[in-house]
């Protein structure tokens, strides 16, 4: 049977960013139908920590649009709101074991005021004296955060998709897609499908439909364990993230011995640990050598870990970009398509504000600045330029 | 130091046959397996020092004295957990003496899975698998306290039977779902052995009068001042027994859990793992599935007849049909507070209360929670699967990564690593966790 259906929108990508553009879109009225390959939250939206996190974000573009989400992400979590008891603020707490990262912790406490971020310091000092019991000997000192939420993936991709009263089609592949002056036309495993406005929130995966986009993966090993018997756990409110993650994020060499790793305690009792960022990877591609490199790292930060088991190793993919950014805007080439993705993991804490911005885009109403300036018009321009 | 042996996951019938076959051609190998000894569940031997003769003791014998004629190139770890294998092909073993290495290629023979159907009441203390009951016995040397009744369905629930019979504890009762006494033509035409085995099995449990009645299936399990009270149907008759432990056991199936696919290294599954066709086949499938692996590395392989295989495989459909019953259509009609998932604590409710957009394997995992407990859906997944296929096309898929059980974090990090891709943190960190 084909189908050809007109909407105001189709959504292709039933991950967190599409979700979230589907409710944001249906609440402004428009008609819209979300697509995926093979369902709700299967790739980074199912397999990723619940950080929205500011105190990680790079300074500049991305720290701002990450204060932006995370204060909307508050508004949304309200009574009767399509986040309340998705999304949730905890204490978190960050660690220095060498100057490098110590420093690193510094330019984080003077972003924090400098910005005027929604993320206050409880306390920043040596290990002894932090609210966390049971560190290891090698962590010399804590900053421990308020203000920083969590939410996981699939509960917020679920939320958002269950809310929007958008029709959803999956398992639905697809293939090609031709933007007309009519509209857009879709040819899906399940037939063909006609909107006005198409948007692309499909990860990874867009790169099949637009192979010239500087999209990669790059995938993290994330390491579940069991809950906690007896009262040897050292009782952890908030997840643990060695301030070598923040260094990891902007590029810079580490020692082998000081892996980033994030203790993230679960609501189930089950702790996440994370994270590496390796090229390529799909979900299968599990690695002892990187998950006992992240193993080893933890257990030296927070030695009862040892006597956890470990119950559950994937290796969620991020989509990254050429340039570090997301990809969210129209197609300069391709009028009414529109592209949502190159999150790089923080993909989960920008989706509720990415969500919002592009629905604007959707209905002619315009997004932010910081938005705007995340437009795949950036690589046109590249090219133009080394022409 | 760079290990490229073979690994053998498993030292029953089949991992011991496939890694005496491997080493005859000149191979090394590995061998590993959970149990403090060799031989598998059913050649499993009791430790407290019972020195009364054992059951297949001959062939017992015939096959550890093949393995000992290979000891050279048998390196064989009991008490020892295969963690699985990493995208690279690394394999990951830890116990005693716990190391991370590059076999050429893996042979999975873990033996069958045993199934056991959710009821009301199947996770109460004094409930266990029929296989369970069968391994503390062989293990222990003596049966359990108390009045034991055995139900479910399948030539396992006799076997037990006899052997707590023998060991002087006869069952109180067996309850078998199917009707295995009403098919005289397909059990006269079961091989020799099979039959010969049988017929030992049900005469030792008339001579001590063990009720067995059949076409009867447990509908529940309730704990009553302290003993466990059954609630039985046979044929829309209902009656209650009591006693104090409850072996289920709903049938084999083959052991797809670890079966990782890898793209550098072959992984083939061996013996009753593959396809449940019991011990004797075992042997030779172990055979078979190493001079596959001796092609595949490009080495002179022996021939394997196949004909004593398709035997078993002939009997074991007989089996099937001796044995079929359709207490698997009744997981509809299961109550609703009905643990499915025993891990997570999640019943029939909690599957019930899943919206539309959880009807994907990936959202019934995620947010169902069903198969995310330590035993990754081992025990429950096939049951979700088909309480939900009907609305799903599919049910739950089942990751195929490591650990196959759980595994402590100090043990991971203890291993030894012989992958010839050594860090040097690993030294620095077993001195620390050790």
């Amino acid at each position: 049977m084909s189908r050809n259906l007109q909407y105001d929108a189709i959504i292709a990508g039933a991950g967190i960013i599409g979700a979230s553009i589907a409710w944001h879109a249906a609440r402004k009225g428009l008609k819209i139908a979300i697509i995926d390959a093979s369902g709700p939250a299967a790739a980074a939206s199912g397999a990723s920590d619940g950080a929205v996190s500011v105190a990680t974000k790079r300074p500049g573009v991305m720290a701002s649009l990450a204060r932006a989400s995370l204060s909307y992400c508050a508004d949304l979590a309200e009574q009767a709101q399509v986040l309340n008891g998705v999304f949730h603020t905890r204490p978190s707490y960050l660690f220095a074991r060498i100057d490098a990262e110590a420093e690193a912790l510094d330019r984080l406490t003077a972003m924090l005021t400098d910005q005027g971020l929604p993320v206050d310091v409880m306390r920043d000092g040596v290990a002894e004296k932090s609210s966390v019991p049971g560190l290891g000997e090698s962590v010399a000192r804590v900053l421990e955060l308020s203000g920083e939420g969590h939410m996981l993936g699939y509960e917020a991709t679920r939320a958002f998709l269950e809310e929007s009263g958008a029709e959803g089609h999956w398992p639905c592949r697809l293939d090609a897609f031709e933007a007309t002056k009519d509209g857009v036309i879709l040819h899906t495993s399940t037939g063909e499908m006609r909107a006005d406005r198409f948007v692309l929130a499909t990860g990874m995966g867009t790169t099949n439909l637009l192979p010239d986009l500087p999209l990669m993966a790059r995938s993290g090993q994330l390491i579940i364990t069991d809950r906690a018997v007896g009262n040897d756990w050292p009782d952890l409110p908030g997840p643990l993230t060695s301030a070598a993650y923040l260094l990891d994020k902007t590029a810079q060499a580490l020692p082998e011995t000081l892996a980033p790793v994030v203790i993230d305690p679960l609501a189930t009792g089950q702790l996440l640990i994370g994270s590496s960022r390796e090229g390529g990877g799909t979900e299968e591609q599990t690695d002892f050598h990187m998950a006992r490199r992240i193993l080893i790292s933890g257990v030296a930060s927070l030695p009862a870990l040892a006597r956890r088991r470990v119950i559950r190793v994937f290796a969620g993919v991020r989509t990254a970009t050429g340039d570090g950014f997301p990809i969210v805007g129209e197609l300069p080439d391709m009028p009414n398509v529109f592209l949502a993705t190159g999150f790089e993991g923080d993909g989960i804490g920008l989706a509720p504000l990415i969500g919002r911005e592009v629905a604007g885009m959707l209905t002619g109403e315009g997004a932010m600045a910081e938005v705007n300036a995340l437009s795949p018009m950036r690589f046109t321009r590249q090219k133009v330029a080394s022409q | 130091m760079t290990d490229r042996r073979i690994l053998v996951v498993g030292a029953g019938p089949a991992g011991l046959s496939a890694a005496a076959t491997l080493a005859q051609a000149g191979q090394r190998v590995v061998v590993v397996d959970q149990a403090p000894q060799i031989g598998g569940t059913v050649y499993a031997q009791n430790r407290t020092g019972d020195t009364r003769p054992l059951s297949h003791a001959k062939e017992r014998r015939a096959l550890f004295d093949v393995v000992a004629a290979q000891r050279e190139r048998i390196d064989i770890h009991c008490s020892t957990s295969f963690v699985g294998l990493d995208y690279q092909g690394n394999a990951l073993i830890t116990g005693a003496d716990g190391f991370l290495f590059q076999p050429k290629a893996v042979i999975m023979a873990t033996g069958a899975r045993e199934l056991v159907q959710p009821r009301p009441g199947w996770t109460l203390p004094g409930v266990t698998s029929v296989g369970a009951l069968q391994v503390d016995l062989k293990t222990a040397g003596r049966p359990p306290e108390g009045r034991i009744a055995i139900a479910g369905s399948g030539s396992l629930l006799y076997a037990l039977g006899a052997q707590l019979t023998r060991a002087g504890k006869a069952p109180a009762v067996i309850f078998d779902a199917a009707h295995p006494f009403l098919h005289p033509l397909a059990t006269a035409r079961l091989p020799l052995h099979i039959l010969q085995e049988a017929t030992g099995f049900i005469l030792t449990l008339i001579r001590a009068r063990v009720p067995i009645l059949s076409g009867t299936r447990i509908l529940s399990v309730e704990e009553k001042k302290g003993a466990l009270s059954l609630k039985t149907n046979h044929g829309g008759r209902f009656r209650t027994v009591e006693v104090d432990r409850l072996g289920l056991h709903d049938g084999l199936a083959r052991n797809d859990y670890g079966l990782q696919k890898n793209p550098t290294i072959p992984v083939i599954a061996a013996g009753d793992c593959r396809d449940v066709l019991g011990r004797f086949a075992a042997v030779k499938d172990g055979n078979r599935v190493a001079a596959e692996i001796l092609n595949l590395l490009g080495t002179p392989a022996p021939g394997i007849s196949l004909t004593s295989l398709n035997t078993e495989k002939a009997a074991q459909r007989r089996l099937k049909s001796i044995f079929a019953h359709d207490g698997c259509n009744d997981l509809n009609d299961l109550p609703d507070e009905t643990i499915l998932c025993r891990c997570e604590n999640r019943s029939v409710a909690d599957l019930k209360a899943l919206t539309a957009t959880d009807q994907t394997p990936r959202m019934l995992r995620l947010n169902g929670r069903f198969g995310m407990g330590a035993c990754q859906g081992r025990f429950c997944l096939d049951w979700v699967a088909k309480l939900t296929a009907a609305e799903m096309g599919s049910g739950p898929s089942r990751p195929q990564r490591w650990p196959l059980r759980p595994v402590l974090i100090a043990e991971i990090l203890n291993a030894a690593d012989h992958s010839g891709n050594e860090t040097h943190i690993e030294e620095s960190a077993k001195c620390t966790f050790r």
